[in-house]
């Protein structure tokens, strides 16, 4: 039997003033364990968000691939005409872009996500206790499902262009686990901002259509003084920079600069976790 | 077998009545827990107020827990200290074994999903694997009489069978503590018959927590009851008859009285002759009789009127009757005001507070001039505290 989460042992299970609020480390195993039994749940729960999304709507999954293709082709035919200026950059502009504007929205569309999850199941929020967590990871996978058919888009433009990837770009799915943890991470934040403050989600909207011009995504990475310096801040653009650099060159481009961003997002997500389990029935007790 | 699933022990929970005022103490109390602070919380801060305080309890397998109390008693504060939602501010909740909420009926489903896809979400939010699920659908499918509608999307469904559905997943999934918070009157009767005798098979293997103000299914399903009044508890034991008399006690105050009709007839007066007055109108059950006292007055046009005294239980269900008409006496009126007695004999009425509702027609027309409900609350007292309105001294003989 696989993943049964229902264990042989009845569980036993405690609450008190004081004894689950602790920060210390004794909480991790346990964290883990539930995060673990809860494979089936967070499953159900994305197979659901995937499949209510499209039943009333008629294009369905071209809506994914219509916004971004526009918008690329769009930019390529202005920095073509050099009204807007790009540097030179590792693989033809079009594919570029459109691979970079796919990631950004595996980002941000993964954030945006996560921050509703709680919103949109209130009823479920405040009336059963179950790892509340899954919520925000299944809604992740509407996302994730995303940007599989936008690089469906992505492998047509390359094919198109001509461009040529090497073995690296086996690679370059693990680059994005960071990504995912950090919006994970962030989003465990936000989602419980969002169920106080409904502001929260619109706040982070404009947020993030900002943080898509700051970082690389459209042109390729600043090397001009102040802006350097503003990138190498930016978690993202890391990520970004060494995809580019796994397709075009099969290698790490700024390796290093990665590891940080990577450690960075790991840590969001812990803390975010944890930070998370904690509010929870705080919250419960107020929304 | 009979293992104890879950034990309270002294615990308070407060709430905050000010919104914003409670999102503040939300955010203090979240940074304290974030420092690891542990704070003295037995103290109300302005505008808190105890939902629950000092309430302990405790419940094995087989134990059916009915749970009474007013609006705002904190009978569903007691049950998310249980499932866990919230946390307590005061002493431990411990529970042991999966917990079923029947709380919220349609909470977890969502209006797009068909009520078989719907089943398999719930499933899983209550702790199923999907193979369990896939063994128990067809099993929920049948007990939620759902057969044709199953792949239609719940938005679809009306009320009685969005808490058909939810009841059957529940009760599926095998809980060994099973919450039921007064969602069973969606049903129709014949349904909420089907889920109290599903109830009761599953109790062997469940403890369960009934909250329901409907005290004809308290006394039929539970074992003990709790009897809470503004967070405290005011009667817990095994005695569930007992426990109803103090719900009603604690928390029927106020008489609902209510006067219509034509207004042409008027009840100027109304005594319980046999009742003493202690604190409120008290009938002894068995050995009292009750002969009310009253001065009616009707306007002259009406010539003859008749007379329909009922009493009726805190719910509004009338339980006995006694009319002027059918014991065939003549009223006739001349405008002056009529003093009269009338005894219904000894009620054997299961102690309880009762009401009196008083109507006065118009002779042989139907004409309500005057009536007068819930125009007295009385109080019985006795020891035949039974499950039953009334309570008869039977004559047994073993043949």
């Amino acid at each position: 039997m696989k993943r049964d989460p229902a264990p042989a042992m009845p569980v036993e299970r405690q609450y008190t003033n004081d004894v689950m609020f602790r920060l210390g480390m004794r909480v991790w195993p346990q964290m883990f364990r539930e995060l673990m039994g809860s494979g089936d749940l967070i499953w159900i729960l994305a197979k659901r968000n995937v499949s209510v999304k499209y039943r009333q709507s008629i294009l369905s999954y071209l809506w994914v691939v219509i916004p971004p293709v526009f918008a690329v082709v769009l930019f390529s035919y202005l920095t073509s005409r050099r009204v807007i200026n790009v540097g030179p950059t590792p693989i033809p502009y079009l594919s570029f872009a459109l691979l970079n504007i796919s990631i950004w929205l595996l980002f941000s569309n993964a954030l945006m996500s996560a921050t509703r999850s709680l919103v949109e199941a209130e009823t479920l929020v405040t009336r059963v206790n179950f790892p509340k967590i899954t919520l925000v990871i299944a809604s992740v996978s509407d996302a994730m499902l995303e940007f599989m058919i936008r690089l469906m888009a992505v492998a047509v433009v390359f094919y198109l262009q001509g461009v040529n990837i090497g073995m690296g770009t086996l690679l370059a799915p693990l680059m994005l686990i960071p990504l995912l943890l950090l919006a994970l991470g962030a989003g465990f934040l936000t989602s419980i901002m969002n169920l106080i403050v409904r502001d929260t989600a619109s706040l982070l909207g404009i947020i993030l259509t900002l943080g898509m011009f700051l970082t690389p995504v459209l042109y390729p990475a600043p090397k001009l003084e102040p802006f350097v310096y503003l990138n190498l801040l930016n978690p993202i653009s890391p990520v970004l920079e060494n995809i580019q650099g796994l397709l075009a060159y099969g290698q790490l481009t700024n390796g290093s600069l990665l590891f940080c961003s990577s450690l960075f997002s790991a840590t969001v997500f812990l803390i975010g976790w944890r930070i998370f389990n904690l509010t929870m029935p705080r919250i419960n007790e107020r929304a | 077998m009979n293992e104890t699933v879950i034990s309270i022990d002294g615990v308070g929970k407060k709430y905050c009545r000010n919104l914003r005022r409670s999102m503040l103490y939300g955010l203090h109390d979240i940074t304290l827990d974030i420092l690891n602070v542990h704070v003295e919380s037995r103290r109300l801060r302005r505008d808190e107020f105890w939902s629950l305080q000092d309430v302990s309890l405790e419940l094995r397998k087989g134990e059916v827990l009915g749970v009474l109390g007013a609006n705002g008693a904190g009978k569903s504060t007691l049950l998310k200290l249980i499932s866990g939602i919230i946390f307590p501010d005061m002493g431990s909740v411990r529970t042991r074994g999966k917990v079923g909420e029947l709380i919220e009926i349609n909470a977890g489903f969502h209006p797009m999903l068909t009520g078989r896809e719907n089943i398999y979400v719930k499933g899983a939010i209550l702790g199923l694997s999907k193979r369990e699920i896939d063994k128990a659908l067809d099993e929920i499918v049948a007990f939620a009489e759902l057969d044709t509608f199953i792949d239609t999307p719940v938005k679809y469904y009306s009320s009685g069978m969005h808490m058909r559905l939810g009841f059957a997943v529940i009760v599926h999934c095998r809980p060994e503590i099973l919450l039921v918070d007064e969602v069973l009157s969606v049903g129709d009767v014949s349904f909420r018959a089907k889920c109290f005798n599903k109830i009761n098979s599953i109790i062997s293997e469940a403890g369960v927590i009934f909250v329901s103000h409907n005290m004809a299914d308290v006394s039929r399903i539970c074992t003990s009851v709790m009897v809470l009044n503004r967070g405290e508890c005011k009667y817990h034991g095994g005695d569930v008859a007992r426990g109803i008399d103090c719900y009603y006690r604690e928390c029927a105050t106020g008489s609902s009285q209510l006067v219509s009709g034509s207004d042409k007839a008027e009840l100027q007066k109304i005594n319980i002759m046999s009742a003493r007055n202690d604190g409120g109108m008290v009938v002894q059950s068995q050995a009292d009789e009750f002969i009310l006292d009253m001065v009616i007055s009707a306007v002259v046009d009406v010539p003859r009127i008749e007379v329909v005294v009922t009493i009726t239980s805190l719910e509004q269900q009338n339980v006995l009757q006694g009319n002027s008409n059918f014991d065939g006496v003549v009223m006739d009126n001349n405008g002056e005001p009529l003093h009269m007695r009338v005894n219904l004999g000894r009620l054997h009425l299961v102690p309880g507070v009762y009401g009196v509702t008083v109507s006065i027609h118009r002779k042989n027309r139907g004409e309500i001039l005057a009536k007068y409900s819930n125009c007295m609350l009385f109080r019985v007292t006795g020891d035949r505290v039974g499950h039953a309105l009334i309570q008869v001294p039977a004559v047994w003989e073993t043949v």
